[in-house]
């Protein structure tokens, strides 16, 4: 047997487990979620979210107690809302859509879920290239650009991309151990690079600390052309940054595997070290990128990252973005598979890659970032909401759970109203009150909630078909 | 042992992460922090697969 049909053979016998609850022998332990979660949430992404809130003006005080809050809030929903229904299904967010929604509907959610995972894979994909390029002098995305920038950009972005792809294809096991392996060793390098910065930035002991964050790091200063973010910022896009994969459920496809579902738990080890020590340290970092650049518009993580600990911190803003692109080309495998159940999810994880890495091309991905993350939460959200209620509340309603599989239905209308009428709500209370993108995720959980309670009321007694 | 030895040199690379910048930051080193903080990581991602394979 060559070593082509080896390699075959191997990805071939990859079961995830699509559209069958995950078996007692196959469950993991909380170590696994810990570690998948640390790695995860210490990533690429935090490299540009941390600058952000530089950029758009964050004070010291607003952001220390705005990510405590909303972390904690974040960590509340993974363990209350996605974790116990993971456990209790033990089955993906995409066959579980499939038994309420019907195939139909599913297949609209994955398309959608699958885009969104493509573009946030690219983001990661694009961070991790501005390292890649440092040797090759790479010209760097600024804050202003949308388009590739140059043929030596698109080539790093490509190349990475193929790498990416390939270790996700393998699935869960060897993505959560390149997890494993790079988060503790990630963190330290995101705390090493702030702290080696810091007295650039005339901290010499801890007591000048906050003396220097409130006067050179988070200012309060809005950059040209930002708008202002304030501690109500902070707080909800804390908790909803990552709300597709916690009130939207998402995450259902890595609880199901879970012993307990308070492994939801665990997710604060990616809120607290990622979402927080990260967040602060890559702010300091940009915040002395700025002092040296005189204000520069260049958005470059991986020179920023290089100029903190040298070769360590490129190569941290590599793997960053790699241990996040690699379970979101993974979950966006697991979406487009079931649509496509009979084809192999390697094959369907190497098509994704392939999207997600002429997405990556685009540096305007990396500079809206803060946008993106709130749009592609609150689009998937409402499903969420549909899922919370058709498990919890549907049997002590009267109503029927997992409508469209039990009436044999391949189209549930309840749940599509629900969705599409929510998105609408949320662009109307945005329109009118100008209430913005961060913050619609709250109203528009209760709204969707409700909204398939009276529809699913009136579609099974059939009063609308 | 083996994995005591493997553990405890995973642990010395993460060692030499952090250790060298604090070490900036209180003012005991001027010079060598990229090698050392290399030195460490290419130590962490030699030994750790070895020893977390086995767990």
């Amino acid at each position: 047997m060559n070593l082509n049909q080896k390699w075959l053979d191997k990805i071939d016998q990859v079961d995830e487990f699509e559209r069958e609850p995950v078996p007692v022998t196959k469950q993991k332990g909380l170590r696994s979620f810990l570690g998948m979660y640390a790695g995860e949430h210490t990533a690429g992404t935090e490299f540009v979210i941390g600058p952000l809130f530089v950029v758009h003006g964050v004070t010291a005080f607003d952001l220390v107690f705005g990510l405590l809050i909303g972390n904690l809030l974040a960590v509340m929903s993974w363990a209350f809302l996605c974790a116990p229904i993971a456990v209790k299904k033990r089955i993906t967010l995409y066959y579980q859509m499939e038994k309420i929604g019907g195939k139909h509907l599913t297949v609209v959610y994955n398309i959608v879920n699958a885009l969104m995972f493509c573009f946030l894979a690219g983001s990661m994909i694009a961070v991790a290239a501005t390292a890649v390029g440092i040797p090759f002098g790479l010209q760097m995305p600024s804050l202003s650009d949308i388009y590739p920038t140059s043929i030596g950009w698109v080539v790093a972005v490509l190349a990475i991309g193929a790498v990416t792809s390939v270790v996700a294809m393998l699935g869960y096991n060897t993505v959560a151990r390149f997890a494993n392996i790079a988060a503790p060793w990630m963190i330290l390098v995101f705390v090493a690079s702030a702290i080696a910065v810091l007295p650039d930035l005339g901290v010499h002991s801890l007591s000048d600390f906050w003396a220097v964050a409130k006067s050179k790091i988070w200012t309060g200063v809005v950059m040209e052309g930002q708008s202002k973010f304030t501690i109500w910022h902070v707080i909800f896009f804390a908790w909803f940054c990552n709300m597709a994969m916690h009130i939207g459920m998402a995450d259902m496809s890595i609880f199901r595997y879970a012993k307990k579902w308070k492994y939801g738990f665990s997710s604060a080890a990616g809120m607290y070290v990622g979402h927080y020590i990260a967040w602060l340290a890559s702010g300091i970092l940009y915040a002395l990128f700025l002092q040296e650049s005189q204000g520069s518009n260049e958005f470059a993580p991986g020179p920023i990252a290089y100029r903190a600990v040298g070769i360590t911190g490129a190569l941290c803003v590599i793997i960053a973005g790699w241990t996040t692109a690699n379970p979101t080309i993974y979950r966006s495998g697991l979406a487009i598979q079931a649509i496509l159940p009979k084809s192999k999810t390697w094959k369907v994880t190497f098509i994704v890659g392939m999207v997600t890495s002429v997405a990556a091309c685009f540096p305007g991905l990396v500079m809206k970032l803060l946008d993106f993350v709130a749009l592609y939460g609150l689009i998937l959200m409402p499903m969420g909401a549909v899922i919370f209620i058709d498990v919890w509340l549907f049997p002590k309603m009267g109503l029927t759970s997992d409508y469209a599989l039990k009436n044999k239905k391949n189209f549930n209308m309840a749940a599509a109203l629900a969705w599409i009428l929510t998105l609408m709500a949320c662009w109307f209370i945005n329109e009118l009150w100008g209430v913005e993108i961060f913050f619609l995720g709250l109203p528009g959980w209760f709204i969707a909630a409700l909204l398939y309670i009276i529809i699913s009321h009136a579609y099974q007694k059939k009063i609308i078909t | 042992m083996k994995t005591i030895v493997l553990q405890a040199l995973s642990g010395v690379g993460l060692l030499m992460t952090i250790l060298p910048a604090i070490l900036v930051f209180t003012g005991h080193l001027e010079n060598g922090l990229f090698a050392l903080t290399a030195l460490g990581t290419l130590l962490w991602f030699v030994t750790a697969p070895l020893w977390l394979k086995e767990q």
